[in-house]
């Protein structure tokens, strides 16, 4: 994590003090609901179902163990000890009491955290891989370019009220862990031989109501403009983006309705009053940042498997499993990142208990340097552990149902909170998880089938990231019950977005229709190695379409 | 009279909305853009301000610029952002030193960032005061951000006070 400067820790206590004082006076009826809104929503609290709901950002996906500590007890202390990881890597906590938020933010201030424009017509929370900076096939580490942009964007006083939200991905790794492809503007960092580091800027993706596959705007641009021109595509946005139809007023529609070429050009403009100026980019800064960024003492390790991991891995067959599942190429020789599951088939995708917290937070120091992930899959990840450790990890994960053998795999189920919470859902997709999870529960059978993400959204908001899910299920309102469509042959990467196989399903239907599609991918893939997408993209959606469909017919012939 | 907010100090609101019926009336005069070419040429007396909507270009503004004494900005919402860019849009690009005011859906929370983009005047909006407009500018002892109020980012500051990190 980037260790804050007192200028940092000034500038977020000043923005509690802000919203502190605007609770007060929202509470004492001299601001009103309408007023209170868009400020609150900034500081990343809602008005949900039961109660607020608190977002806190987790920048870039990177956590201390102080962090999650303070994090676990935020959900005992404010919450009922539960906290909810995002798509987004953030948190989310569900029952949390309008008055106190002011003193949560003040305690997350505290340890260098906050939940600034973690919703809002702003930009939002920057994400990225969540194994940067650790990852053996990353080109390069795109921490530094997160928390530039997370300065950058902190507090931008011309980008507060935007035509709605923004949301920026950073990837630096070959293979795009951060979906850069479905973010309002996605960077993927690249090194060019004769002008060192730059970016190649996507703009327009995202999910949602209208999902599009981003806009390639620039194929390189060099590091030092990164936030002149940024500010340009914002201001771009800001000034032309629709304003009178929130379904039309992502940056999406804007690219497609000027056109790229057009939408360049307009860019070109703004950035023209900027680039080269002030806010141009210097090396010192970036080795300022540099060095803010806590760097692990790596030991010298030996490259191959030590023999006591190596004997556990030969008798273990359930260790064998988790290792071959769980765990991430690392670029230091000797040790490994740790996926620790969420998705055990006894809690709902994403949540973490405030003891599970606390244990990850005493993993991290003993197995590692006190360093946490959150991926955008909902998981928590040790990004540092000595491959001797595992064994001893994985005995201490265990007990607490964070060993989970199914990382990328079908009962990786990624899942907003639906329903159950969210007030803008039509339709839960808990309830959806937890029967697949048990329908599913044939740990083989799922490993079998191979690599596949399966993510549930309970509205076109797609906060479950449905449409780029191998398979994907959103939740609908039919005259008042829940429906959902199923869709398939989405991606992450490169970025695909699924189609819809057919008419809607109700609940009981999903796993069914879930397990007549995957039998017949099982029978049609060429060999175990032709991947679920591969087979859908070589024999298109007929097939499984009629796997779902074909059964009533014959019912119905019958 | 109206108070408003002029470089944070309250001051009367000397300005009135320009009136056709009465072409002659002294005073400070604002105009719409339509109006103010028909009738720059044989102005009264007293200065004379421009009444634009956010999404204003601030292009067709140029040629009128130094003759104006003020530019009031109509944020019909305070949720409408595009002020934001017109205001650091005339400063920064076009050059404008007269007064640019805030006037319609202004209140203590929103004057801040106002501020940071150039404005530098602040009508309160009915049942506003000019004393909290007060109270809502300079939150922040900082800003990382380049800006009208801050034409270099805080790295660069940083780098001249290392001390300060």
């Amino acid at each position: 994590m980037y260790q804050y400067d007192e200028i940092d820790q000034r500038l977020v206590e000043e923005r509690v003090a802000r919203f502190r004082d605007q609770t007060r006076r929202f509470l004492a009826g001299e601001l009103s609901e309408d007023d209170f809104r868009p400020f609150r929503l900034q500081n990343g609290l809602y008005i949900q179902r039961h109660a607020p709901m608190l977002r806190v950002a987790i920048p870039y996906g990177v956590l201390s163990a102080a962090q999650l500590r303070r994090l676990a007890w935020i959900a005992r202390t404010h919450d009922r000890g539960v906290g909810h990881f995002t798509t987004r890597q953030n948190i989310q906590y569900n029952w949390v009491k309008l008055p106190e938020v002011p003193d949560i933010l003040a305690a997350l201030a505290e340890v260098q955290m906050h939940a600034t424009q973690t919703s809002g017509n702003c930009v939002r929370n920057t994400t990225t891989d969540h194994f940067a900076g650790v990852a053996a096939d990353e080109l390069v580490d795109p921490r530094v370019t997160c928390e530039l942009i997370r300065q950058w964007s902190t507090g931008h006083p011309e980008f507060a009220f935007l035509p709605r939200k923004f949301k920026i991905a950073v990837n630096g790794a070959r293979e795009d862990r951060a979906a850069t492809g479905v973010h309002d503007i996605g960077l993927q960092a690249v090194q060019d031989a004769t002008q060192g580091l730059g970016y190649r800027v996507q703009v327009g993706g995202g999910l949602g109501r209208t999902p599009m596959v981003g806009e390639i705007v620039r194929e390189f641009l060099p590091a030092r403009h990164l936030l002149t021109y940024l500010d340009a595509i914002l201001r771009v946005y800001n000034r032309y983006g629709r304003r009178d139809n929130k379904y039309k007023a992502r940056i999406k529609i804007l690219v497609k309705a000027m056109t790229v070429a057009r939408f360049q050009r307009e860019v070109e403009t703004e950035w023209q009053h900027w680039k080269d100026g002030p806010a141009t980019l210097v090396d010192e800064e970036v080795a300022r940042i540099e060095a803010r960024l806590k760097k692990p003492a790596y030991r010298s390790l030996p490259a191959g498997i030590p023999a006591t991991l190596a004997a556990r891995l030969h008798h273990d067959k359930d260790f064998a499993f988790w290792f071959r599942q769980n765990l991430h190429p690392h670029k230091v020789p000797g040790y490994t990142s740790v996926v620790l599951s969420l998705k055990s088939p006894d809690q709902p995708p994403g949540d973490a208990s405030a003891a599970q917290m606390d244990a990850i937070a005493d993993w991290s120091e003993r197995f590692g340097f006190g360093e946490i992930r959150v991926s955008h899959e909902q998981n928590l990840i040790l990004p540092d552990v000595a491959l001797g450790d595992l064994p001893a990890l994985y005995d201490a994960l265990c007990p607490w149902g964070l060993a989970t053998p199914n990382v990328g795999l079908l009962t990786n189920i990624i899942a907003c909170p639906g329903g159950d919470y969210c007030s803008l859902a039509n339709a839960r997709s808990l309830p959806v998880a937890k029967a697949l999870q048990d329908k599913f529960s044939d740990a083989a059978w799922v490993r079998a089938l191979g690599p596949l993400d399966l993510n549930i959204s309970g509205c076109m908001n797609s906060c479950g990231h449905h449409h780029v899910g191998h398979i994907g299920i959103l939740g609908v309102d039919k005259h008042g019950r829940e429906y959902y469509q199923i869709s398939i042959g989405g991606a992450q990467d490169p970025a695909r977005l699924g189609k819809v196989i057919g008419p809607s399903l109700t609940p009981e239907e999903v796993p069914d229709a879930l397990q007549a599609m995957l039998e017949v991918y099982l029978k049609l893939r060429l060999s175990p190695a032709e991947k679920f997408t591969d087979t859908v993209e070589r024999l298109g959606i007929a097939p499984f379409r009629d796997a779902v469909y074909a059964p009533n017919q014959e019912v119905a012939c019958a | 009279m109206r108070e408003v907010v002029v470089n944070r100090q309250i001051v009367p609101d000397t300005w009135a909305r320009f009136s056709p019926e009465q072409p002659e009336a002294g005073g400070d005069r604002l105009y719409r853009l339509e109006e103010w070419q028909a009738v720059r040429a044989q102005a009264s007396a007293g200065r004379a301000g421009l009444w634009v909507e956010t999404d204003q270009d601030p292009e067709v503004l140029r040629p009128y610029l130094p003759e104006l004494a003020l530019i009031a900005i109509h944020i019909g919402s305070f949720a409408d952002g595009r002020g934001h860019s017109l205001g650091r849009l005339l400063r920064e690009v076009y050059g404008y030193q007269g007064e640019i005011r805030a006037v319609g859906d202004v209140f203590q929370d929103t004057v801040n960032e106002l501020e940071r983009c150039g404005f530098n005047g602040f009508s309160p909006r009915p049942g506003e005061t000019a004393a909290n407009l007060l109270r809502g500018l300079g939150l922040f002892s900082e800003a990382y951000q380049i800006s009208v109020e801050r034409p270099e980012p805080l790295f660069r500051r940083r780098l001249s006070h290392p001390s300060g990190g």
